[in-house]
């Protein structure tokens, strides 16, 4: 069977080349995978992206970030292990990254950190109890009780077609998503539907264009696919 | 197994391969040889045209009637003194009643040399085999078809027509000597017989072929360093990724026979 | 192609002869053709001495031959210092006794067009005077018309055939019809006859017998 088959020209990208592509996307643009209030991120760079606190009455808002780890995709048919509760079938990749979230734990009592990334508060300085929520504002740009929890995400979905500066490119999207280990379970539902948010608009916004797929080495105008094949993702189409 | 693969038929072979070969523009060259018994200066233009792709596995492209259209302008001396003998007008007397003979010198009638101008159009057909060559230069990775062999140019008909050319020139540049007028055919005739096909030939091939055979046709080019995403913006730069190797072939897929370009790349 | 017959600027292919009657001395110089060059002076003389011996002596011709002389001083190779040059007779004086003729030609055909000015006014060949001679050979094929450049009214045809010349054969019997002349008398304006048929390569003379002072010029030349 020839390669392109009744069209004129035919791509395919190995899922190891697809990695390599999207390692290269968020290492370059790593504000992409992480989010936060302006207490964990003073200002919008390429590192982060800035976003609004939480608002809650009483309070000045609630500070918290997001952040992923670059996502490993796998291609049909599955060579990276997924938990029971998900199946990678044909024409789906799954994902396995890590998300980071962290919250400002401000006011309250004071409990230990034991999460390494955390500032700690001196406990030999006095705090007026009344003060429950103190006027940080003077403080905005710096978590002073950050709480961080890691959890392992593995998610499936499919490719969708989209553009990307005027050409015909790729875009990932979410299917279905599962957190390991995370207990109770209602406690997990709460958190894979919020990761499941979130994953969903990361994903938004990667896209890669077909004629990166292929290099540019010839014109592609795609009429069937891009479409995952076994391990890779292929298109044919005209010159 | 490659990372990348891309792949293009025959059919697409054929519309890459016109897209280039109309790019190529004109290509000149100019220089001295000889014609037949005569050195020449020359300036000749020649573009590319046409064509029918074949792949042929495993790397193998073939270009039947590669048509070249060229143009020449030459120049060469001609010392008409070496066919047709200088002219010797004796001394003449006259008798001049009541005065007597008088006579003139003689006078010898010595050709001069001429320069002959010489410009003329045609083309010739050949087929070739060009080789899929990969090449890294200045951190591209280009793939282009490379002529193998030295292509056997016929001109046939042109010949001749070169050859009326030259003598229709032959006569244009002696117009003005005097007492040419009787001998213009018969040098014309001497001209051409020591120029002869097997001169013409022996000009033309060499100057003719290399723009055949010294062109190399793009097929594609990959910077080593590619970008895959373009800048969008302050927190946008521009995304790369680094093509470690490339190679090209000619893959017969049954039933088809495919260009075939395959890539590594890293993050 | 034009046929480059003008008296008053001698090519290669022209001879201009003078008979002198009187003893004398008659100097000359050498111009280039059209005048412009020319410096007044007469560096050269034709020495004309009595008669010697018999009375009925033939007529005796002295050739002379033209040559031009590029000359250069001062730095060398720099056009601005260099004089371009001059044309320069074979022998700067020549002797010859009364009723001789002299003639001068060039034999070079590089050599640009030149004339023959005498100090005195029959002597020269920019207007043919008495017992004077322009000789030319035709080397175009056709009918040239000649007039008189200035304004004489005396006016003339040569015609001119081409030989046909296939190969060598014809060449040879061509070359061999080259040493015949045909004469045109020239008296008073008048030529006599005033049409002549000639092959290509073949001269004419032009004897000019007395006159008001003549040139013998291709009609379309004469300006």
């Amino acid at each position: 069977m020839s390669l392109t088959e009744a069209r004129e020209v035919f791509v395919a990208v190995e899922e190891t080349a697809l990695n390599d592509l999207i390692t290269a996307v968020c290492a370059t643009r790593p504000h992409l995978l992480h989010y936060g209030s302006p207490a964990f991120v003073t200002a919008s760079s390429t590192s982060a992206t800035q976003m609004a606190p939480i608002p809650f009455p009483g309070s000045p808002g609630l500070q918290w970030s997001v952040e992923l780890t670059i996502p490993r995709l796998d291609l049909f048919k599955e060579d990276m292990p997924l938990p029971p509760e998900l199946s990678l079938g044909p024409g789906q990749f799954s994902l396995a990254t890590e998300v980071r979230l962290c919250v400002d734990c401000a006011g309250g009592r004071e409990k230990p950190q034991d999460d390494p990334d955390g500032h700690d508060h001196d406990p030999k300085e006095p705090r007026d109890p009344r003060d429950q929520w103190p006027d940080d504002r003077d403080d905005w740009g710096k978590a002073r009780h950050p709480v961080c929890c890691r959890l392992g995400v593995y998610a499936v979905g499919h490719l969708v077609s989209t553009w990307v500066g005027g050409e015909r490119a790729i875009g990932f999207a979410l299917d279905d998503l599962e957190l390991v280990d995370v207990e109770p379970n209602a406690l997990e539902s709460v958190l894979e539907c919020l990761l499941a948010m979130i994953l969903r608009s990361v994903l938004a916004t990667l896209s890669l264009p077909v004629s990166a797929l292929q290099l540019d080495a010839f014109t592609l105008t795609p009429t069937e696919g891009p479409l995952i094949d076994v391990n890779r993702v292929l298109a044919r189409g005209d010159f | 197994m490659s990372e990348i693969v891309a792949a293009i038929d025959e059919g697409a072979a054929q519309q890459l391969f016109d897209f280039e070969v109309a790019s190529l523009g004109t290509m000149a060259t100019s220089g001295a040889s000889s014609l037949g018994p005569f050195a020449v200066t020359y300036a000749v233009t020649g573009m590319l045209s046409n064509g029918t792709i074949d792949l042929i596995a495993p790397g193998t492209v073939r270009v039947a009637d590669l048509r070249l259209d060229w143009h020449i302008d030459l120049s060469f001396q001609l010392d008409i003194g070496d066919f047709i003998p200088d002219i010797h007008i004796p001394q003449i007397c006259v008798h001049i009643p009541c005065v007597g003979d008088v006579c003139t010198p003689k006078i010898d009638i010595v050709w001069p040399t001429v320069s002959v101008p010489v410009s003329f159009g045609d083309f010739v057909k050949t087929t070739v085999d060009l080789g899929v060559a990969i090449s890294l230069v200045a951190a591209i990775w280009k793939v282009e078809g490379v002529v193998q062999g030295v292509p056997n140019l016929q001109f046939g008909v042109a010949t001749a027509a070169l050859l009326t050319a030259i003598g229709l020139a032959v006569a244009a540049a002696v117009g003005w000597v005097p007492l040419i007028g009787p001998f213009v055919a018969v040098l014309v005739a001497a001209v051409l017989a020591a120029v002869g096909i097997a001169g013409l030939t022996g000009l033309l091939g060499p100057i003719l072929t290399p723009f055949i055979s010294g062109t190399r046709f793009p097929i594609t080019e990959v910077p080593a360093h590619f970008q895959v995403l373009p800048s969008a913006g302050p927190f946008d730069p521009a995304v790369f990724v680094t093509v470690d190797s490339l190679g090209a072939e000619v893959q017969h897929n049954p039933p088809e026979d495919e260009l075939v370009v395959l890539a590594d790349i890293s993050a | 192609m034009t046929e480059n017959l003008d008296s008053r600027a001698l090519r290669n292919t022209d001879c201009y002869a003078q008979r002198f009657m009187k003893p004398g001395l008659y100097p000359y110089a050498l111009v280039p053709a059209g005048g412009a060059g020319g410096n007044g002076e007469h560096p050269y003389v034709v020495e004309v001495v009595e008669k010697s011996g018999r009375e009925d002596r033939d007529m005796h011709q002295t050739s002379v031959s033209v040559r031009f002389v590029k000359e250069r001083h001062g730095e060398c190779c720099d056009e601005r210092y260099s004089d371009p040059g001059r044309f320069v007779p074979d022998q700067e004086r020549v002797t010859v006794e009364a009723g001789d003729m002299v003639v001068w030609n060039s034999p070079d055909a590089a050599t640009r067009p030149f004339a023959v000015e005498g100090q005195k006014e029959f002597f020269g060949s920019t207007a043919l005077t008495n017992e004077c001679g322009y000789t030319h050979v035709f080397t175009t094929p056709g009918e040239h018309t000649y007039v008189d450049a200035l304004g004489s009214g005396l006016k003339g045809v040569v015609r001119v055939a081409d030989p046909q010349v296939k190969d060598r054969d014809g060449l040879r019997a061509w070359q061999s019809r080259l040493g015949e002349g045909t004469l045109v008398m020239i008296n008073e304006g008048r030529p006599e006859p005033a049409e002549v048929d000639i092959m290509l390569g073949q001269t004419v003379f032009f004897a000019v017998v007395t006159g008001p002072g003549v040139t013998i010029t291709a009609a379309g030349l004469h300006s």
